[in-house]
């Protein structure tokens, strides 16, 4: 053991080898997906719709119906269109990249020009577009967008407000590790907290939810059907260093600070734990709101940690 | 002046023939739920088949495929979990039964637990290079950043393992730094 490097016992951590993840998925898979990626158009995004977990088989037998009428691309283009205001991602193109990041101030071109800083500090005039699928694309103002895209000013903040604050780790479904019934009241208590009237919660896999060491942590919120669907995620989505700055941050939510002084804490809070932004081991998006008397701060975890603080300029 | 649809079709079939087992594998070991994967492999090689005629040749597109993947899935980890016809018919031949029966890795060990305790960055940075076997300049391509930058980032992410397992690390290092790559 001592003769060998950690890296040499990391490779012992992988839990899977390319020859059996290969496997699992099976030879007619691997000819399956060859012949259906070569169908698609060439050097063209076509791009798949978000579709909720929980409409799978709805999904899939639509496509399968798709398939049969046209067999090409357009089959795995799905379903269930909210409008593109209503939904809280943005697909920002940066240099001929496409990235999704999460909206954030509801100006989806302001949302992507704070990426396009992040990368190369600056951003060239951007707009945003409804796309055909019902999504937000945002390109460069000198890109011709195709035919049929329309822009698209705002995105329903009060969604965006929604969607964080369920994802949240410091007070949301990622706090702690919830039953579904508990995952359920809290959902209730955001919607009306945002202001959604005559919405649903359900749970999928409601018997496993309640069961001692499963968490309910995942959620599906679907503007069109008014609805969110609770599911099962085993455990904590974020762990170590994320928890311990959502304890951290906790307090802060407590009390009603103004916009700049809720940053400078978050920043300080952050800072302690040894993460910076500028290594990108954290995001923090600002966005001012008027409207509100006391800033609010959420916190996301996927690839890095999102902090989101919302809250009047004074 | 360019090439036909067929010879583009062949010279993509090469491609993916080389490339499916290490992004399963890439998809597999980042990715918990086999739905996740599967959507993130056909993410990945619908990407590639779309940028093929602008994406590198040789021996600089394995590892630019692994920073589509990285992409693809941090943009699930992100909350876009997208559900296609194509990942669905991948998943469909998925052997869940055989999945259940692979032994899990050890999760009690020193340097599981400091790998464990690491930030999701450091932990892609690593095992890019342990699971992957990426180079430093394989690395670079893979993060669309620059040697200097990957070699730093990886440098940074090697000293915090090293730290995790400080109360251990010389069963492992002897107290001196390893080349990892």
């Amino acid at each position: 053991m001592s003769g060998r490097s950690p890296v040499d016992s990391l490779r012992g951590l992988a839990p899977v080898s390319d020859v059996e993840a290969a496997a699992l998925f099976g030879a007619a898979g691997c000819e399956e997906l060859l012949a259906e990626v070569t169908r698609l158009p060439f050097g063209r995004r076509a791009r798949s719709r978000h579709a909720p977990r929980r409409r799978r088989r709805l999904v899939l037998a639509i496509a399968v119906v798709a398939l049969a009428v046209t067999a090409t691309a357009a089959t795995w283009v799905v379903l269930n269109r909210a409008p593109a205001r209503e939904t809280t991602s943005v697909e920002c193109v940066i240099k001929g990249v496409d990235t999704i990041i999460p909206s954030t101030s509801g100006d989806p071109a302001h949302d992507c020009a704070v990426e396009w800083r992040r990368e190369f500090g600056s951003a060239p005039p951007l707009v945003a577009y409804a796309n055909e699928l019902g999504s937000v694309t945002v390109l460069p103002r000198s890109a011709t967008p195709p035919a049929g895209w329309r822009t698209i000013h705002s995105q329903d903040v009060a969604l965006i407000e929604l969607q964080d604050s369920l994802d949240d780790v410091i007070n949301g479904l990622n706090s702690s590790c919830l039953t579904s019934t508990a995952a359920t009241k809290l959902a209730e208590t955001k919607l009306a907290k945002f202001g959604f009237t005559g919405w649903t919660v359900s749970v999928r896999d409601q018997q496993d939810t309640n069961t001692p060491g499963s968490c309910t942590s995942m959620e599906v919120v679907d503007p069109v059907a008014r609805s969110i669907t609770l599911i099962a995620g085993g455990g904590l989505s974020a762990g170590g260093v994320s928890l311990e700055l959502a304890d951290r941050l906790r307090p802060l939510t407590r009390s009603c600070e103004s916009l700049p002084a809720a940053v400078a804490s978050v920043r300080a809070a952050a800072g302690n734990l040894g993460l910076s932004e500028s290594a990108r081991t954290y995001d923090l998006n600002a966005v001012t709101d008027n409207s509100l008397r006391c800033a609010s701060i959420y916190e996301t975890v996927g690839g890095t940690i999102f902090l989101t603080v919302r809250g009047p300029s004074r | 002046m360019g090439e036909g649809v067929a010879e583009r079709r062949e010279r993509f079939e090469v491609a993916y023939r080389e490339l499916y087992e290490p992004i399963c594998g890439y998809a597999l070991r980042r990715v918990r739920e086999p739905e996740d994967a599967a959507e993130a492999i056909a993410e990945t090689f619908a990407t590639l088949w779309r940028r093929f005629d602008r994406c590198p040749r040789g021996a600089e597109l394995r590892p630019w495929l692994f920073g589509v993947a990285r992409r693809v899935i941090a943009n699930q980890r992100r909350g876009e979990r997208r559900r296609t016809a194509l990942g669905q018919r991948l998943v469909e031949s998925f052997d869940q039964a055989a999945f259940d029966l692979l032994e899990p890795a050890p999760e009690t060990n020193e340097l599981a637990r400091a790998f464990a305790s690491l930030s999701e960055s450091d932990r892609e940075l690593l095992s890019l290079v342990a699971w992957e076997g990426l180079t430093r300049e394989e690395l670079a391509v893979a993060l669309g950043t620059s040697r200097a930058a990957a070699r730093l980032r990886l440098h940074r992410a090697r000293r915090r393992l090293r730290d995790a397992l400080a109360p251990t690390q010389n069963r492992f290092s002897g107290g001196a730094e390893h080349e990892w790559t």
